[in-house]
């Protein structure tokens, strides 16, 4: 409960004026003769603990008048975080963080508001009835304090940039420093914070910013409740939803190969029509599945040589609009050669052979000797084979991941040389016998260079016999032997990245020589760096690369789009870009309760549901009710004043 | 008339006298006075009102035989009357420190006015009227007498009475049933707080002497009503200390009692065949009196 005229308080002491009075009443006591004392010293006698417990309750509820008319005074409203809240009502300033994420626009129920909407509605009727207070916004999108002059500004269509939907995804702990530094700035005394989201994990960022939690905490520790933070958690999901996420596009000559994600909610037989645009011109597609999730590969053709161009994925409308629409981009059909090193010579030749371009020409070789620049540039893709031979060539190789590209790395066949830091590679192990080599028995059959083939074919992993093998440490397993060792792993640096090999695909090593493995592993990678150096790119939304853009157009609509907000098809400085929400905008995991308002410290944060939302926003005066109560205790106070038996006396014979 | 008499003229109540000059004083009870009156004695006379008749016996008047009687049945009877004679009324008037209260009249105030007034009227119509100031230490007697100047002698008695000291009433009353021996009215007139026991007893030491016992039991308005509200002090008028409290907590509990002492002397009075009135000192001395006249009129005539 807080008070909207907190100076009225003041007055409680007044509460004490009826025992104040009784007391000097009993100072100041009249004398009056009396003949019939004798009768009086009887009665005071006899008088009964009722008559005391009267009086004393005339006293209370006396008390308890003034006490109801003094709350009544101080407009008392509910809603408080506890009982009583002497603070003053209104605070400085109402810090309202909005969570813009894509994952906002996800509707409950059919004609319900998306949690967007519910928040600003939420946000609105928690600020009102603190008219005197200066209001803040500020949205995870933009990230910048925005003060409103007043609550109206909330549903103006002007404001769409500040409080519109996006396709971005919230980092909520940075978007609250931000709030708190603004605070710490402007010199704000009280202040209400409150932050509206739908507690994706993924907006919350437990892991990696540990740092500004413990910032966050720190300061909010140091304001000792003068700041208070309420969490209004909008949690519930859509009941029907199809959502889609664009894995991969490839440029073939005369045809894109594409392959997405798509999820749908609840399970269901029927086959999905969804809506292509390929570079304006729209067409049906049909994706036939059965199940929830679901990895759906197609193809569209390409009716006329294009050096770039664009290509979007639509679902049917449904309760979440935000994960219906992917944007891809696609650039020229030529694929960079890939250059292989190994220190084996069986090894080179047959990884240059894996590595071969679509025309079958086996991948350049580069020099033994030591590396330059020169020998990488224009290479996306390098498979090595062996340590590199000195330092500085790790640390060239390293730059060159660092920047973008990819490093394809199999176990050295000897100890020479020096180690890209900081990976280690364990000493070559060999298994007991033929009968019992080491065996690949995890690998993930959906995506990455060891995914199914299109017709759903795995790869013949599990015949995969490996005699010798050498364990990279320090890196991200991918596939693993039955053992729990690695035999594929991944270490991302940079723009770019090294994916490991545990095993040689030579003999004497394992029968990665065979290529059923090795080949379309390597092809893979080669797709996958050639969609990454490709002139058309695929962005995420609200990335910081478009504030360095000079130009920027959009090209799959007509409307006025900016990319830091909106997902779409851009021609950033003359290069087609796809702009699309963040992939972890897709994941469904949420910030437990406990675990938010520990990152908050638990002091001085609250954390309220969505139903909970109604009840806490709804703010309202509550003077009236005191007022009742004042009339209760006067009344009870008359009931109790009322003289007594007085007829007892008049009954007597004169 | 000297100014001193004129002043205590006013306890004669005026309104009192002219209303009920014509109603008489009666007693149910035999009264034994000196002289003829309208009141009945306890022994025969020769009043006009035949009484009974009886056997003669040798040696009586010869006179009061009935002839008549002799001739019809040759058997000496004497005829009776009623012997009818005059009342002597004491007034006994309670001039203890309690009689003092009043919030307009004090008791004793109201009280000198009923007794002057009741003393002129009992002299008015032949009877004897005495008076019995009664006090802590020095009680005051006049006895009774049916001349007129009686009623002044009363007046310059009473007038300059003050309410002082313990009450000493029970004492009094005991002490007047043993001296005064013919039978008479005894009117006692005070606000009765001593403790009903003794006071019954005295009632019924007064009626075992044959007296006609009357209380007028003075009431004030405030003790009746006890309307105060505020904490107050009461100081006992016959000093025996004072009392701080709150007169909302004990208001019952006072009420209670004083019903409990006021019925305690009622019950008492109708024991001992006493006539107790509780007048409440608002009332009219008039309107007291007329009422008590008329009743004893009507207890008369039935």
């Amino acid at each position: 409960m807080t008070f909207l005229q907190p100076l009225a308080l003041y007055g409680l002491p007044l509460a004490l004026l009826p025992v104040i009075i009784h007391l000097l009443n009993l100072l100041r006591h009249r004398s009056q003769p009396w003949a019939a004392t004798r009768f009086l010293l009887q009665a005071r006698r006899s008088s009964s603990k009722l008559s005391r417990l009267k009086r004393w309750l005339t006293l209370l509820l006396r008390v308890l008048a003034l006490l109801g008319l003094i709350f009544a005074l101080s407009r008392p409203m509910t809603g408080g975080d506890s009982l009583f809240s002497f603070s003053s009502g209104a605070p400085e300033a109402i810090a309202l963080i909005l969570d813009r994420s894509a994952s906002m626009e996800t509707k409950t129920g059919e004609g319900a508001a998306s949690k967007r909407e519910l928040a600003l509605k939420a946000l609105e009727n928690f600020a009102k009835p603190w008219t005197e207070s200066r209001i803040i916004l500020v949205d995870s999108a933009l990230r910048e304090p925005v003060i409103l002059s007043d609550l109206s500004t909330l549903a103006d269509p002007a404001m769409e940039r500040y409080l519109g939907s996006t396709e971005t995804a919230a980092d909520i702990p940075a978007t609250l420093a931000t709030t708190l530094d603004w605070l710490e700035e402007n010199g704000v005394a009280t202040a209400e914070i409150v932050i509206a989201s739908d507690m994706q994990e993924s907006n919350w960022k437990p892991e990696g910013s540990e740092d500004i939690f413990r910032r966050i905490k720190k300061i909010l520790a140091v304001k000792e409740g003068s700041w208070r933070t309420r969490i209004l958690a909008l949690e519930g999901e859509a009941s029907t939803n199809s959502s889609l996420l664009g894995e991969n596009l490839l440029r073939r000559s005369e045809k894109l190969d594409l392959l997405a994600h798509i999820q749908r909610r609840p399970i269901a037989d029927l086959p999905l029509r969804i809506t292509a645009n390929l570079d304006g011109v729209q067409s049906e597609l049909t994706a036939e599945f059965k199940g929830e999730s679901f990895l759906w590969r197609s193809s569209v053709p390409l009716p006329e040589s294009k050096n770039q161009g664009w290509l979007s994925l639509s679902l049917p409308p449904d309760l979440c609009l935000g994960d219906n629409s992917w944007y891809f981009a696609y650039g020229s059909a030529n694929r960079p050669q890939a250059a292989v090193r190994a220190d084996l010579p069986m090894a080179g030749r047959i990884l240059r052979a894996a590595a071969a371009n679509e025309k079958g020409i086996p991948a350049d070789a580069l020099p033994s000797s030591n590396l330059n620049k020169e020998d990488l540039a224009g290479r996306t893709l390098i498979v090595l084979q062996g340590n590199p031979r000195t330092s500085q060539e790790a640390e060239l190789l390293k730059s060159f991941v660092n920047e973008g590209g990819t490093l394809l790395c199999f176990p050295p066949s000897s100890k020479e040389g020096a180690a890209i830091d900081p990976i280690r590679w364990q000493p070559a192990e060999r298994a007991p016998d033929s009968e019992s080599s080491f065996r690949v028995n995890s690998w993930n059959e959906n995506s990455g260079i060891l995914a199914n083939a299109s017709d759903g074919t795995r790869l013949p992993l599990t015949e995969l016999s490996t005699a010798t093998r050498s364990i990279p440490l320090g890196t991200e397993p991918l596939a693993y032997f039955s053992d729990g060792k690695p035999f594929l792993s991944r270490k991302i640096m940079g723009k770019g990245a090294i994916y490991l090999f545990s095993t040689l695909p030579v003999e004497k090593w394992s029968g990665l020589d065979n290529g059923h493995i090795l080949v379309p592993a390597i092809q893979r990678l080669l797709e996958e760096t050639t969609a990454t150096h490709s002139p058309a790119r695929s962005l995420a939304c609200g990335s910081s690369e478009f504030a360095e853009a000079n130009e920027i157009e959009c090209l799959d609509s007509q409307e006025r789009k900016n990319p830091a907000l909106h997902a779409g098809v851009y021609l950033i400085d003359g290069n087609v870009a796809a702009v699309n929400r963040p992939h972890e905008e897709d994941s469904p995991s949420l910030f437990p309760q406990k675990q938010a308002v520990d990152s908050l410290g638990n002091d001085f944060v609250s954390y309220l549901k969505t139903e909970a939302l109604g009840n806490q926003s709804s703010r309202s005066e509550i003077w009236t009710v005191f007022l009742y109560l004042v009339l209760i205790f006067l009344l009870g106070e008359s009931l109790l004043g009322l003289p007594g038996s007085v007829k007892k006396m008049k009954d007597l014979p004169s | 008339m000297s100014r001193r008499r004129k002043s205590y003229l006013k306890y004669l109540d005026k309104e009192a006298i002219s209303r009920i000059t014509s109603e008489p004083l009666l007693t149910p009870f035999p009264m034994e006075g000196s002289v003829s009156g309208h009141h009945r004695s306890p022994h025969k006379g020769s009043s006009v009102e035949f009484a009974e008749y009886r056997e003669y016996v040798a040696g009586e008047d010869p006179r009061r035989m009935d002839w008549r009687v002799y001739a019809r049945s040759d058997r000496y009877y004497l005829k009776e009357f009623e012997a009818e004679t005059n009342l002597r009324c004491y007034l006994a008037l309670d001039c203890s420190g309690s009689m003092g209260f009043g919030a307009t009249e004090s008791k004793f105030e109201y009280a000198k006015r009923l007794a002057a007034t009741f003393a002129y009227l009992i002299i008015g119509q032949g009877d004897a009227a005495g008076l019995l100031a009664i006090r802590d230490k020095k009680s005051f007697e006049l006895p009774a007498k049916r001349n007129p100047a009686q009623v002044q002698e009363m007046l310059e008695t009473m007038g300059p009475l003050k309410p002082k000291g313990a009450p000493s009433l029970v004492d009094s009353l005991h002490d007047l049933a043993e001296r005064v021996r013919p039978r008479g009215m005894t009117v006692v007139i005070s606000d009765f707080l001593d403790d009903p026991k003794d006071l019954i007893d005295a009632i019924h030491h007064l009626r075992d002497r044959r007296h006609d016992v009357v209380l007028f039991h003075l009431i004030d308005p405030q003790e009746e009503d006890f309307p105060f509200e505020r904490p107050t002090r009461f100081v006992d008028l016959e000093g025996a200390g004072s009392l701080i409290t709150e007169p909302a907590v004990i208001r019952e509990q006072y009420l209670e009692s004083m019903k409990i002492h006021l019925e305690s002397i009622t019950q008492g009075c109708l024991e001992s065949e006493a006539d107790h009135r509780i007048i409440r000192t608002d009332v009219p001395v008039a309107e007291v009196l007329d009422k008590f006249l008329g009743e004893r009129a009507a207890g008369k005539a039935a």
